[in-house]
Formats: C-alpha cells, sequence, structure tokens
C-alpha cells in the first residue's frame, strides 16, 4: 500500500497540536485518560471538531482512538449529529462520519446529505469508556469515489460513486454539526490521531498505531542556537516544556541558516505486542518574520550518523512542525527499544533570514 | 541585534528589510517603504533579525501492533469466507462462509540485486517487487458452490427462477466474458480470541478448477486454483471473522447420480440434443479446466500489483474410466481414431430438482488405453480435449454448463 503519513498527534507535549477547526469553540487537552502517553484531546459538548491541515489529497486515511461516554440528548432541532471524523476539501464541502443520537444510527454525511447510514447496533462504536480504534478512507472522484468509515478495522459504513473532484485539505475530530447544541456526553476523548494520503489503493482501513513521546532532555551533541537566557549553554532547558509549553518565556532562537542543535530525550519504554516503525521529531516552532522564507530541518542523529528532513516552512506563530523517518541515520533497526532511546533529535536553521 | 539612538528630532533612519522597535511604544514597524521619523529625542530605535524560535522539542515514536504470538492454549480457527467484489478493486464485504479446505500464498516477488562486496559472507541489497496471492479451495463439490466458483473464471452466473435457481454460462470462441472478481478471507492459527485471526485477499480469480467423480469416493470432489492481489494481513491487525453462514441448503453433488452422454457434433455447435448416453459404463472421470486468466502485469501502472485480468487460450480436458465392451469399444475408439467432432455431455443429478449439466465440444485423442486393468475391471481410458472443430461455422461451440440449485446465490 503507498501510503504517505502526513502528521502523528498523541497530545503528549500539551499542546492541542492542531491548526484546523469547524468552530469557534476548541476542545482542550486533558490527562484524565490517555490511550498512549498521559494525555489526549479532551472534547467537551460544545466544542467544535478539531485537527490539522494537510497539504491538499485526492485519497485520505485517517486514524485514532476513541473513548467516549455516549452522546447527550438534544435540546432542540435540528437533532444533536457527534462527529467522529470530518474531513474538509478544498470546495468547502464537508465530509463527516456522525453519531446521529436522536436517530440511534451513524452515517455518512456530504455536508448533510446522508450517503450512507447503519443502525446503532451495527457498528461496535457505542460502548461507553472504552477505547475504540476507528478510521476512515476517503478518494475524491465524480465517478470511482469512495467513503468509507472503519471500527477495529472492520468496515462498518461505505459509500462509492461521486465524491467530487475536490481534494482534501483538512482532517478533524470530535465536534459537532450545528452550533451551540450538546453532542458528544461529555467527555469524549481522542488519542493517537494520524494521517496518511493514499496513492492508487482501493478503500480500506488505516491500521491504528500508537505515539510515545520523548521530550527533549538533555544536551546533545551540538548547541549552536541562541538561548533565551543569552548563551548556548544547556539549551534543551529552555525547550523541554513539557505539557505546559510557554511560548515566549524561554526558547532558543536562530538568526541564520545552519546553526545545529542536538537533544537528547527522556526514554521511552515501548508496550508488549508493539514496535517501533517511525520516528517523528515534532517541535513547537515559529518563525519571527511572515515575510521571510524561514525554515527548519528536523531530524535524528545516532552514533555519528545524521539525516535531515527536507526544510519545513514555519509558522508566524507556534504551532507543531513535524517530519518523520522509517529507518535510522546508522542503519540499526527502528524496532529496538534501545536504538530509538540512543538518538539525539536535531534540528538546523535553515532558508532565509534578513 | 544592535542599537541605534536618535538624539535630534526629525532626524531619520532608514533600513531596509528589517524590523525597527520604537521601544518606548513597544510597536514594530517594517521597513522598506516610507522612511521612519523619530519625533523625540532620546528614543531608542532597536532592530532585531528575523529568527527561528523553538518553545519545545521532543519526538514521536510510532508504534505498530504485533498481532500476538501463538501459546500453550492454541485453537486454530480454520475458516473460509467469500463475498462477490462489484468491481475489480474494490473488495466486498464477506457474505457467505465456503464448506470447503482452503490454503492461502502469499506470493509476494523479492529481488536480491548482487554485487561484489569484497566480503566472504553473504551481503545483498533485496527489496519487495511484486505483490500477489495465490490460494485454492478444495473439497466436497455441491450444487450451490459451483455457480460461485465458476463466475469467478468465465463470468457473472446470475439466477433464474425463483426457486430452485438456474444459473447458466459458458466459454466459446466468441470474446470472453468479463470474470467476477471475488474477496476471500482465510482464517489461520490464532490465539484462543479469533479477532485478528484472518487474512484477507481481493480481486481473486479463477485460474483452474479440477472436478472428479469415482464410483469408488462417490462424492463429486473439486480442487480451484485461484489467483488474487495481494496478502493482506490489515496492517499486521488481521482480519476478523465476520461469521457469515454457509450457503442456505447445500445439496451434495453425488458421482453415482450422474450420467455421461455424447454424440456428433456437426456445423452447427450446441446441439447436444442427439447426443447418446452410455449405460452403466463410466467408472471414474476427471475434468480439468484452465480458465486462461491471468493477471495483467503492467509497467506503466506504477503498482506492485497487478492491474486487471487478461486472457490466455483456455484449456480444458476430460480423462475417463470406461468399461471396455462393444458398444464403448466402438463408440470411443471409433471416435478417437477417426477424430471425429463430438459433443459430450456430463449431467448430475441431485435432491430437490437439483442438476448440473455440463456440455463440451471436442474430441477423444486417438492414443488411448483400450484394455487397462482398474480394480479388477477392463476399462478404456480415453481422453477428450475440448476444442473447436473448425468446420462448425455456426454458432460455434467450446463449453456451456447449467446449473439448477436451491441457493439464490451472492448477486
Amino acid at each position: 500500500m503507498a501510503l504517505i503519513p502526513l502528521f502523528a498527534c498523541g497530545w503528549e507535549n500539551g499542546l492541542i497540536e492542531g491548526n484546523a477547526t469547524d468552530g469557534a469553540t476548541p476542545p482542550t487537552v486533558s490527562n484524565t485518560k490517555a490511550f498512549t502517553g498521559t494525555y489526549s484531546l479532551r472534547v467537551q459538548k460544545e466544542a467544535h471538531a478539531y485537527g490539522r491541515v494537510i497539504p491538499a489529497t485526492n485519497e485520505l486515511r485517517a486514524a485514532a482512538m476513541f473513548n467516549h461516554n455516549g452522546v447527550a440528548n438534544p435540546f432542540g432541532s435540528p437533532a444533536a449529529q457527534a462527529v467522529i471524523f470530518l474531513m474538509a476539501a478544498g470546495s468547502g464541502v464537508k465530509w463527516k462520519v456522525i453519531w446521529h443520537n436522536d436517530e440511534n444510527v451513524f452515517r455518512l454525511l456530504q455536508n448533510d446529505t446522508t450517503v450512507a447510514e447503519i443502525a446503532e447496533t451495527g457498528a461496535n462504536f457505542t460502548t461507553v469508556d472504552a477505547w475504540r480504534a476507528s478510521s476512515v478512507a476517503f478518494k475524491a472522484n465524480a465517478s470511482t469515489g469512495y467513503f468509507a468509515w472503519y471500527v477495529e478495522g472492520e468496515e462498518v459504513l461505505s459509500f462509492e460513486g461521486d465524491t467530487g473532484s475536490s481534494d482534501i485539505v483538512s482532517v478533524l475530530v470530535g465536534g459537532h454539526t450545528t452550533a451551540n447544541l450538546n453532542r458528544w456526553a461529555d467527555f469524549l476523548y481522542v488519542d493517537d490521531f494520524w494521517a496518511a494520503s493514499a496513492v492508487g489503493e482501493g478503500a480500506g482501513p488505516l491500521s491504528n498505531r500508537r505515539f510515545l513521546w520523548g521530550q527533549a532532555s538533555g544536551n546533545g551533541q551540538s548547541s549552536q542556537w541562541a538561548g533565551s537566557d543569552g548563551n548556548t549553554t544547556d539549551n534543551y532547558l529552555l525547550v523541554d516544556d513539557g505539557v505546559t509549553p510557554d511560548s515566549d518565556t524561554t526558547y532558543v532562537k536562530a538568526e541564520s541558516g545552519g546553526l545545529v542543535d542536538q537533544y537528547t530525550h527522556a526514554a521511552i519504554t515501548v508496550p508488549a505486542d508493539w514496535r517501533p516503525v517511525r520516528v517523528w521529531p515534532t517541535v513547537i516552532a515559529k518563525k519571527t518574520d511572515a515575510g521571510v522564507a524561514t525554515t527548519l530541518e528536523l531530524g535524528l542523529w545516532k552514533a555519528s550518523s545524521s539525516e535531515d528532513s527536507a526544510p519545513i516552512t514555519l509558522p508566524t506563530s507556534y504551532g507543531m512542525v513535524q517530519a518523520y523517518f522509517d529507518d535510522l541515520p546508522d542503519g540499526s533497526s527502528i524496532a529496538d527499544e534501545g536504538n530509538i532511546n540512543a538518538l539525539e533529535i536535531r534540528v538546523e536553521s535553515a532558508g532565509a533570514y534578513s | 541585534m544592535a542599537e541605534s539612538r536618535v538624539t535630534a528630532a526629525g532626524a531619520y533612519i532608514e533600513i531596509e528589510g528589517r524590523q525597527l522597535r520604537l521601544t518606548a511604544a513597544g510597536i514594530y514597524v517594517e521597513l522598506g517603504g516610507p522612511a521612519i521619523r523619530i519625533t523625540a529625542a532620546g528614543a531608542y530605535v532597536e532592530i532585531t533579525r528575523t529568527q527561528a524560535r523553538l518553545s519545545a522539542v521532543g519526538f514521536y515514536v510510532e508504534l505498530e501492533y504485533v498481532a500476538p504470538r501463538l501459546n500453550a492454549s492454541v485453537v486454530d480457527l480454520l475458516r473460509i469466507e467469500a463475498g462477490r467484489q462489484d468491481a475489480f478493486d474494490s473488495p466486498a464485504a464477506m457474505v457467505v462462509g465456503l464448506p470447503a479446505i482452503g490454503e492461502a500464498t502469499d506470493a509476494q516477488e523479492e529481488h536480491s540485486a548482487e554485487y561484489d562486496a569484497g566480503l566472504w559472507t553473504p551481503v545483498t541489497i533485496v527489496d519487495k517487487v511484486a505483490e500477489v496471492a495465490a490460494f485454492s479451495l478444495a473439497g466436497t463439490l455441491f450444487f450451490e458452490t459451483l455457480p460461485l466458483i465458476l463466475e469467478a473464471g468465465y463470468g457473472a452466473m446470475l439466477p433464474d427462477g425463483a426457486g430452485p435457481y438456474t444459473y447458466s454460462g459458458s466459454a466459446g470462441p466468441a470474446s470472453p466474458a468479463e470474470p467476477i472478481p471475488y474477496t476471500f478471507r482465510f482464517g489461520g492459527d490464532s490465539a484462543a480470541s479469533s479477532a485478528g485471526s484472518m487474512i484477507q485477499i481481493q480481486d481473486a480469480y479463477l485460474q483452474e478448477l479440477h472436478l472428479e467423480g469415482s464410483v469408488e469416493s462417490k462424492a463429486i470432489r473439486y480442487r480451484a486454483l485461484y489467483f488474487g492481489r495481494y496478502y493482506d494481513d490489515n496492517g499486521a491487525l488481521g482480519y476478523t471473522p465476520s461469521g457469515v453462514p454457509l450457503p442456505a441448503n447445500l445439496g451434495l453433488m453425488q458421482a453415482l447420480r450422474g450420467t455421461l452422454a455424447m454424440g456428433d457434433a456437426g456445423d452447427t455447435g450446441g446441439e447436444f440434443g442427439g447426443v447418446d448416453p452410455l449405460a452403466c459404463e463410466l467408472i471414474e472421470w476427471a475434468l480439468d479446466l484452465d480458465t486462461g486468466l491471468r493477471p495483467a502485469w503492467a509497467a506503466d501502472n506504477n503498482s506492485l500489483r497487478y492491474c486487471g485480468v487478461r486472457h490466455i487460450e483456455p484449456m480444458g480436458r476430460l480423462i475417463a474410466s470406461i468399461r471396455t465392451n462393444l458398444n464403448t469399444y466402438a463408440a470411443i475408439l471409433t471416435r478417437a481414431m477417426e477424430r471425429t467432432p463430438t459433443a459430450l455431455e456430463i449431467a448430475l443429478y441431485g435432491d430437490d430438482s437439483r442438476a448440473a449439466t455440463l456440455q463440451f465440444t471436442g474430441r477423444w485423442l486417438p492414443k488411448l488405453q483400450a484394455h487397462e486393468r482398474v480394480r479388477g475391471e477392463v476399462v478404456l481410458r480415453p481422453t477428450f480435449i475440448i476444442e473447436t472443430p473448425a468446420a462448425q461455422t455456426v454458432t460455434p461451440h467450446w463449453a456451456s454448463w447449467e446449473i439448477v440449485n436451491r441457493w439464490e446465490g451472492l448477486a
């Protein structure tokens, strides 16, 4: 299967990690429940769907772990519709998987038009306070398009036919379809959210994955960025914000390209029956001038070998920036926990500065 | 960072492409356009370079689920499920369980790049270069499952009638019908829980079918060989058995409830009305069919998987053991030696109006054993090959079949 990963999101660094929303009220990050690590996205009943902007893609798959307390009764019309997944096309059309708590069905919607539905009892999704793996598959095509929803790897709902020709530009989870009405009963929790674009494949579930977080916790082999404390010593103390990112209170900065900082990290422990397959260097970063093409390269270092991503354009306010690697720079096995723990996270300034 | 102090009211500072900060007011001004005039003496202008800033650093380690290993309390869950696809590259939901024994194989191909490494022990650079799967179904044949098997090789067979249901199909000189792709799931070794115990193979087509009937084994048995697009383990999670039922009202196909008949194949094909029945003479038979379907590989498809199916020449033959007597010696040996175009019909009957009629046009091959001993009987062992005589110019015939059963099928 030709899948190109787009993002990995476990909310473990305390930021909401999203940059796409379906309304004004975002969910929050909580340590009440988590499928992996300590934190998950907590969707209160008033919250709107939340997620990430992605590069426009014709075929998309997304997966996450869900844990809910059911859906709340509506107190007005139209009836409440709790959103599980929402994919927004560039045309403005929204493709949604919803739980219609008034009519006791799950539905696939094109905006507000039902394209497929199944009775609640037909989906393995209604049990409260239980983690469920769920995913969606979508292909935009006027004749051979598809839109399918899966729970625990099994197809629950599918639609084949005209799904338009507009690429998907963002993928979101949770929330509701109409403002000011209750949807998810407090609370829906979402963890281990990721997405991938698919190339030339039919509909199918995206394997659910877990994302362990390794926070920067020590100095690495290089320290060339300037700290907000006025020196380049112990830079890791300025970027180990943990679950409470402190924005511009402490940070490191680069004012020219080619500067490299490396950090060691807190050890990870791989749970039984799971194995590492990919590493995602992840930073909360920004550039200070919207008009200058300042970029960042993210990478890994191990045993004198390093590998870096292509330059990534930085946002102008702090947001999650990621790259991923399917292998380790020294050729050792990525499936080995010891090899992962021997990695250093590598950041290199790039692009333009003025 | 640098600082410039303006000491006189009305002085100008022009710096292109930089930001100026008036520290007293705390506002930013980007230069490059109009000049900035500082009107109060003693104000500071702070010039800040563009920065990349990191507030937090870490990484996510992505984990995939590794299926549970076998342990002492293993239960082997062997099960086959199938669904009929609407189109190629569109896997179907499971609709029916199959009364068969199945073996599925991941037939992916890899390539090892050879090179001179200057080392004693082997060194390879290896990668996967093709994905494909193969599997077989075998067991006892039922009137209800035969159409499901045949349409994956020879084209759609839709039921006619309200019960019993009649399924008709054929293969002939005209353009082949589009075969129906199926999605299959096979259970395998599993822990006590059945979750994740199955693998899926989509876009499966019938390549070969072997049927045999014998007075010894009584039941008609079969072995069907398929190829499928790839061995799908659901990203190492496996698929959970859906528990769909077997076809309703299964009727066993039995060798002792069959007939074999033959006659001349004339200039008009498909005329089996005048075939002459044999009686109490057929001991066993084995029918081998090659549908001619093969994976359509392409170098312009940007995929390790085949992009469709292609047709090569189909083949078929029947090997029979028939008691040698005056009737069969004359009927078969004479036909074989004279290479007489022959219409051959095998009919099988079951309860509740069930029936299967298999009709072939071809000829008996002349090199045959006329006095072979099989289980104490002297028999002919002729081979009948399926082929259309060139003289048969009106509705030329190769093979056709009609199955009457008690299951409405998947269509």
